[in-house]
């Protein structure tokens, strides 16, 4: 996976990587107890599955899934139930982040109206 | 603008709904629909949010060469393995000069590559905001509202059961119980291996890094 694809700004992609689901492997939850989640819980720590991704030095993708336990306090902690949070680390503004809270249907059915607006309105 | 739909289930009914709710302003029609499951239908004028499914088109290139839509929205049930059969839906899509949307993240997390050439090769768009973050703009946001900046990683929470399964556990509840609680709330499919193997967590960052 080299360097590819984020140089000339109209066309821009997020990352060009080129990889699959497979090359990720991923660790799931299977070895986690109840035991051990109710412990954190009094240690004010909880599990989560994180995905996590960076560009390296040679300009390849490294991805990961992974659980990790973190602080209640983390920002990853806090996200809930359905909830998703993705934040992107960039160059020039930081991190920038994207919540969605309890989505369901309705905003995967935005997410295609969005699409075909960009399309519409590129031709 | 004329829309072929390729599924229709909760997700396709529910955006049939917002086009009618916004066709003042956006004025697209979807013309047909085809289904495994239901059939297939077309009507140029538009159709309905309930359609009269006829017997089903016998191949989706025969369903395209009929409907013969702009944009195609590709949106049948996702085999997480292989990303099939919609690659190839959208394969046929691009052959024959249509934009292809998609909800579907296994045609990014297996093949975006050989499908973005497909799809500069046939010169048309393809587009699949839905597949990661549920339809918040992700892609379109670096896209369109990030101009300059070099994306260097990202960092996600991105699959609800598994969420609501350690909630669950940090009740005292077992993961198998905490499955059931994802199921009841309409969020994990009946195999939740999917979940909670990673493998769902995965198809999403494989779509983010090659999006």
């Amino acid at each position: 996976m080299g360097r590819r694809g984020q140089g000339c700004g109209f066309g821009k992609r997020l990352m060009n990587a080129g990889t699959t689901p497979k090359q990720v492997r991923p660790t799931g939850l299977r070895d986690l107890t109840t035991e051990h989640v109710v412990q954190l819980a009094k240690e004010r720590k909880t599990v989560m599955l994180v995905s996590r991704g960076q560009r390296l030095d040679d300009g390849s993708v490294k991805l990961e899934v992974r659980p990790e336990v973190l602080d209640d306090t983390d920002m990853l902690a806090g996200v809930k139930g359905s909830s998703n949070l993705l934040l992107l680390h960039t160059d020039l503004v930081g991190t920038v982040g994207t919540l969605l809270i309890d989505p369901g249907v309705a905003q995967t059915a935005y997410g295609l109206f969005l699409d075909l607006v960009d399309i519409a309105g590129s031709l | 603008m004329r829309l072929a739909l390729i599924g229709y289930g909760s997700v396709g009914k529910t955006f049939a709904r917002l086009l009618y709710a916004k066709r003042t302003v956006f004025p697209f029609r979807i013309t047909g629909i085809h289904t495994a499951r239901h059939g297939t239908v077309y009507e140029p004028r538009g159709l309905p949010i309930a359609p009269e499914f006829k017997p089903s088109a016998a191949s989706v290139a025969e369903f395209l060469d009929t409907a013969r839509p702009d944009v195609m929205v590709e949106i049948t049930t996702l085999n997480p393995e292989t990303g099939q059969p919609a690659i190839s839906h959208i394969e046929e899509a691009f052959a024959r000069g249509i934009h292809v949307i998609t909800a579907n993240k296994g045609p990014i997390a297996y093949a975006y590559s050989a499908l973005r050439g497909s799809a500069k090769r046939n010169q048309v768009k393809f587009r699949f905001e839905s597949t990661v973050m549920d339809g918040a703009p992700v892609f379109n946001e670096v896209r369109n509202n990030l101009p300059g900046a070099e994306i260097l990683g990202f960092t996600g929470v991105l699959n609800s059961t598994s969420k609501v399964v350690v909630e669950a556990m940090q009740r005292g509840l077992s993961m198998e119980e905490g499955v059931r609680a994802a199921q009841e709330k309409g969020i994990a499919e009946a195999d939740a291996s999917y979940d909670i193997d990673g493998w769902d967590a995965a198809a999403k960052a494989a779509a983010l890094a090659n999006g």
